[in-house]
């Protein structure tokens, strides 16, 4: 059987929802989220967490790789400053990623679709509030799709790509 | 069919009438240089001629730098594979230098050799070729030290040549008198003066050309240049010219003539492709083997791979030189490593030892 | 010009000759109008092979790493500054290598080649024709080579960046679409890794296959991870040479991330010149580094 088509893609048969990479510390947001989950506060369903030991772990390479698999917004959350787990990681963090937002605000993508926050493994109701604020915000801004950026440009090549 | 001419200022009619049915493609320049593309718009703004050849090669036509090749499903529990067929929608290309209409049949030779690549069939057996002969050489052509010839490209269906106001017009094949009824509206009659006026542009062309340092027509010539690229007596020559190379790959991305590709798997969860895109012997991990080893270490040894597979290797294979002379690899090299100089040096090298 | 150049080929024929070195990296007349080839020298009367001109805009530092010592390297001031990041890497010892310097009056820009006289190929380029990399120049002059060849006026940045205004001025949207179909253009390549002297990873992380950060598909989610992530892994680095915009064979916007970064850099973190004590920006921290980036930070109950 062949398919004729330029690429696998996924074909949505059911309507769209905003797709999170959520890149959680474990000693703190993810702890977190943990008790916001027990908790049982109410929260989007919508954010995918990626579990890693602490914010200065995080290569803007993960959030790259989350935009190019489809992520529409992808989330880093850490220790405040002075609580890291490993004493300054988050520091690292705080200035690459400081960098490296501003550099996707320069190119262009919405800052909502990039956020990065504080938030220790007490603090259930912050994480469910982020969670759910930046849901909606994404679901307002909606799907991110490279080609659509560029518009007709993609059409234009020799090999019709 | 007779020899038709075509006025200057109605080629983009005629261009749109000859390509009904199909897609339009044709040198185009926007800010990432010149290339092969669709017009963006419809007073065919973006039409280049004033360049000789477009940066970027027609290449891609008949092989993109990445395609999948097929998919996967059921992972972990009965794979399945489903090939997927390139869509290709049939294809005008106009504008294609006589270099680059070789460079097209040579591709052709080698995707066809042994098992022929369908990916490589589909894409080409969808194409017309209208061929723009040259009556100008850029400072890096070098085509006709390749023996391409100017008058009959190799592999085009339609000709034009650009004279004074005018293009003259010429069918090489069937398909290409065919497909020039659609336009013939926009053709009047040419003769012989036209004829003339085409011959004595393209002699000036080769006259125009540095003097060729060896004769590509003559088989023994040919062989015999192919013979000093590897011998251990040449190494210091290659060492030397090589030595700025950084390894890029720029020469061999550019080149009309190469096809190496990698192929790769790239999937999430049960679902992958299998994709094959463009690679280059220029680049560290081309030829390293599993083991650990690598052929050519050195990025000397990668430059004489690419340079002996233009001038030897593929006269051994097929009997001609898979360099075309487009000058593309010289002008792009971010360190300007020259082939023209390794040919001199080769063709030189190639009559010592004939005559000891 | 003309008159450095002699000093330069005097300076590298001593050098040979005295055998202080075995090796001298400077810059050669190219095969075609507007360019230099790199030459490497390992005889003195091959000295008169050296060109000093307004095109000799490579950066020759890409070249240093694993020589045998003692060799020579000509060095405008960005090359000097790219040497002097790699040997805060560790990538070489200083006293394996001697830097001739040559005061830079700045490059031209050779994407115009065709708009300018062969005077202007060979003379100090006025402002106009400069590189945009050059305008931008804050170290023409290479304090710290072993001997720094010619004179020329230290020159200031000019006021507003040529690369980053006309990109500034647009709205996000425009931002984005203007590098999206630029880099559904880039060929992935690799040109631009390779002429930066500052790109050696053994495998960059575009090659690496485990794990394949980067597949090699040429399409626009791959390439914008390739684009966004060579210029982090650049960032505090980059010299700001333009080897890379020029090495690059379909013109996208390189110069626009490294500018927009260092330009970052120098605002939130101070300006690291690869001279100074303190370790380069992203190895170190303070305490009171800007949270402008972390979005409310929230704090509430007890910890």
């Amino acid at each position: 059987m062949t398919k004729t088509t330029t690429s696998a893609t996924q074909t949505a048969t059911t309507p769209w929802e905003p797709k999170i990479v959520g890149i959680l510390c474990y000693w703190c947001t993810y702890a977190g989220a943990d008790l916001a989950g027990s908790s049982r506060l109410k929260q989007a369903p919508n954010v995918r967490v990626v579990r890693v030991p602490c914010s200065g772990r995080i290569d803007p390479l993960f959030v790259l790789r989350a935009f190019a698999r489809g992520a529409d917004a992808v989330l880093v959350s850490g220790c405040h400053p002075g609580d890291c787990h490993y004493s300054k990681g988050n520091y690292y963090c705080r200035r690459r990623l400081s960098v490296f937002k501003r550099l996707l605000e320069f190119i262009g993508i919405p800052k909502e679709r990039f956020r990065v926050h504080w938030i220790s493994a007490a603090e259930g109701q912050q994480f469910a509030q982020v969670v759910n604020t930046m849901t909606e915000e994404v679901r307002r801004l909606g799907p991110f799709r490279w080609q659509e950026a560029a518009g007709a440009a993609a059409q234009q090549g020799i090999a019709g790509r | 069919m007779q020899p038709a001419l075509l006025p200057k200022e109605r080629l983009l009619p005629f261009l749109r009438d000859l390509a009904t049915g199909r897609r339009l493609i044709v040198p185009v320049r926007d800010e990432r240089g010149t290339r092969f593309g669709a017009l963006p718009d419809e007073a065919g703004a973006a039409l280049v001629l004033d360049v000789v050849n477009t940066d970027e090669s027609p290449k891609e036509a008949v092989f993109p730098q990445w395609e999948p090749l097929f998919d996967l499903r059921d992972l972990g529990v009965a794979p399945e594979v489903e090939p997927v067929a390139p869509e290709v929608q049939p294809w005008l290309l106009f504008g294609v230098r006589p270099c680059d209409c070789r460079a097209l049949v040579l591709l052709a030779q080698l995707f066809e050799a042994d098992t022929p690549d369908p990916y490589h069939s589909i894409r080409r057996r969808a194409g017309i070729i209208v061929a723009l002969t040259c009556v100008q050489s850029s400072p890096t052509c070098f085509c006709t030290w390749m023996g391409v010839p100017l008058d009959r490209p190799e592999g085009a269906d339609i000709l034009l040549t650009p004279l004074d106001d005018a293009y003259l017009v010429e069918a090489l094949t069937e398909q290409g008198q065919k497909q020039l009824a659609a336009a013939a509206g926009h053709l009047q009659e040419a003769d012989d003066k036209h004829l003339q006026a085409k011959q004595a542009a393209l002699e000036a062309l080769r006259a125009a050309q540095p003097a060729p340092p060896f004769d590509a027509s003559d088989e023994a010539s040919l062989h015999s240049l192919a013979e000093v690229v590897m011998p251990e007596e040449q190494e210091p020559f290659w060492q030397a010219i090589a030595r700025a190379c950084i390894g890029c790959g720029v020469c061999t991305l550019g080149c009309p003539t190469c096809t190496c590709f990698d192929v790769n798997d790239d999937g999430i969860g049960e679902h992958a492709e299998r994709y094959r895109c463009w690679d280059s012997c220029q680049f560290k991990f081309y030829a390293l083997e599993a083991s650990g080893h690598d052929p050519r270490p050195e990025q000397w040894e990668r430059q004489r791979n690419r340079i002996g597979h233009k001038l030897s290797f593929s006269v051994d294979r097929f009997g001609q030189l898979t360099c075309v002379g487009c000058g593309r690899c010289v002008r792009q090299c971010p360190v300007n490593i020259d082939i023209r100089e390794a040919i001199r040096h080769l063709a030189t090298a190639a009559s010592r030892a004939k005559t000891p | 010009m003309e008159e450095t150049q002699q000093q330069l080929r005097e300076t590298a024929k001593r050098l040979l000759a005295e055998g202080q070195v075995n090796l001298v990296i400077g810059w050669r007349e190219g095969t075609m109008r507007g360019r230099v080839q790199p030459a490497f020298l390992t005889q003195p009367d091959e000295a008169q092979q050296l060109v000093w001109s307004p095109l000799c805009n490579l950066n020759l530092a890409k070249y240093v790493r694993g020589l045998p010592p003692r060799a020579a390297v000509v060095v405008k001031g960005c090359d000097l500054r790219a040497v002097q990041v790699l040997l805060r890497e560790h990538q070489l010892k200083r006293e394996d290598l001697y830097c001739i310097g040559v005061a830079c009056p700045g490059m031209v820009d050779v994407s115009r080649l065709d708009e300018l006289t062969d005077d202007q190929l060979r003379s100090q380029p006025a402002d106009e024709l400069l590189d945009p990399h050059c305008l931008m120049c804050e170290a023409n002059i290479p304090d710290g080579a072993d001997v720094i060849l010619g004179e020329v006026p230290r020159r200031q940045p000019a006021a507003q960046d040529p690369t980053l205004a006309p990109l500034l001025a647009r709205a996000p949207e425009q931002r984005l679409g203007h590098f999206v179909q630029a880099w559904e253009r880039c060929l992935r390549c690799s040109a631009c890794i390779k002429s930066c002297p500052l790109c050696y990873c053994t495998t960059c992380f575009a090659e690496q296959i485990k794990p394949q950060w980067v597949p090699r598909r040429v399409r626009i989610q791959e390439n914008q991870m390739f684009q966004l992530g060579r210029a982090m892994h650049l960032a505090g680095r980059c010299v700001g040479c333009g080897d890379c915009q020029r090495a690059c064979p379909v013109n996208l916007p390189l110069r626009a991330l490294n500018a927009r970064i260092a330009a970052d850099i120098a605002e939130l973190f101070g300006r690291w010149e690869p001279t100074d004590e303190e370790l380069p920006t992203f190895l170190r921290y303070e305490q009171d580094d800007t949270e402008a980036a972390i979005e409310g930070a929230v704090k509430a109950g007890p910890r």
